[in-house]
């Protein structure tokens, strides 16, 4: 299920990002809705943070299509006004969920690679004071081929994701063991 | 998708038979009905919480996770305080959220209560050791905890992903998957109280 999930998300992201203006853009293919930047041919789109709770660390979605022909991987995440950013995927261990590092995430040619609840995610440390509801953020995404983006991301309130993901078909279900 | 329990002939004013309430709910019916697990731990005032007991004429909705958690906990404890907060004061009372912690090193009983505060400040959160909690765990059929290091104070906790539903007359379990939307709950809390004053 969480399979099908994925790649529904998928093919709806590949359907937003497909009409990016540039070098091999589909033909009359509509514009991204959500796009938020693009370096190369990785479009980025649906930045969200969730505002932390206390002192907890915060968690930071978006998606990343790959228009290219050659396959990339993200490879770092920094968050303005946070102390650190980790790259991690939730995965399944029997009827365990598990958060795990990643070192990189790939984002192979002509794929859509989600960050979103209950699968890959960017774990924010230490912006508690900066990551307020409301506020927009810089975050600066590093890819093994195509280098660096900066892009805006606002931060609402875990309350809210489940309207903005609905929004957008995404967010693994998982079906427990 | 959701399994299917036997069903059986229905008289005046019994409980809908499970065959029906299994179709009805989104979340996923057991197909061997699990008792209301017996166990025991504190609560975040130190008070002994006896789940069975307490779970008796309330919709308990039972999640086990910890507070470092970015990503599954706070979704769903969110979506759950939200269609809380919309549902009618009288529903709102019979139903009853338990997180169970399974990091109990980070999460002390205050540090948990002001976590829990920022969804609901009735959540209600209970703190135990870790062999407590395996045992909890266990009859529930979740395996034990398991702690992977990364560091100095960094660690991530496996957890079960489900928040598990036991209707207030304890005879039926609903799982609800990570991924359960707000509308799910939104339609699923009124049915999971109404099984009691149909039938127990």
């Amino acid at each position: 299920m969480t399979d099908r999930a994925s790649g529904c998300a998928v093919a709806l992201v590949l359907a937003i990002v497909g009409g990016v203006a540039g070098c091999g853009a589909a033909p009359g293919a509509a514009p991204p809705k959500a796009a938020v930047g693009a370096v190369g041919a990785l479009v980025v789109s649906d930045g969200r943070i969730a505002e932390p709770i206390g002192a907890n660390p915060a968690v930071l979605y978006f998606t990343i299509g790959n228009r290219g022909l050659s396959d990339d991987a993200l490879v770092a995440v920094t968050v303005e006004g946070a102390g650190r950013s980790d790259i991690h995927r939730t995965s399944r261990r029997g009827s365990l969920a598990w958060m795990e590092p990643a070192a990189e995430i790939a984002i192979p040619a002509g794929a859509s690679v989600d960050f979103a609840p209950g699968g890959n995610h960017v774990m924010v440390q230490g912006g508690e004071k900066r990551l307020r509801r409301g506020a927009r953020v810089s975050v600066r995404l590093v890819f093994r081929r195509a280098g660096s983006l900066d892009f805006p991301v606002p931060v609402l309130v875990y309350r809210d994701l489940d309207r903005v993901l609905a929004g957008a078909g995404k967010g693994a279900r998982q079906r427990p063991e | 998708m959701v399994a299917i329990v036997g069903a059986g002939c229905r008289q005046a004013g019994e409980a809908p038979p499970a065959r029906a309430l299994g179709q009805q709910y989104r979340g996923q019916i057991r197909e061997v009905p699990s008792p209301v697990p017996d166990f025991t731990l504190p609560d975040t005032a130190g008070r002994p919480f006896a789940f069975a007991r307490e779970a008796r004429g309330h919709v308990t909705l039972l999640y086990f996770g910890y507070t470092h958690c970015p990503d599954i906990c706070p979704v769903h404890l969110a979506n759950l305080s939200a269609v809380l907060a919309d549902l009618p004061w009288d529903l709102r009372q019979r139903i009853r959220v338990v997180f169970v912690t399974t990091d109990p090193d980070r999460d002390t009983p205050q540090a948990l209560r002001r976590w829990l505060d920022t969804f609901d400040p009735a959540f209600v959160g209970l703190s135990g050791s870790v062999a407590q909690t395996n045992v909890a765990q266990a009859l529930l059929g979740i395996p034990p905890i398991v702690r992977e290091d990364r560091g100095p104070a960094d660690y991530a906790v496996g957890h079960a992903a489900q928040v598990i539903a036991f209707t207030p007359n304890g005879q039926t379990r609903v799982d609800y998957p990570f991924g359960t939307r707000q509308a799910d709950w939104a339609h699923d809390l009124p049915l999971l109280a109404g099984n009691a004053s149909g039938g127990s």
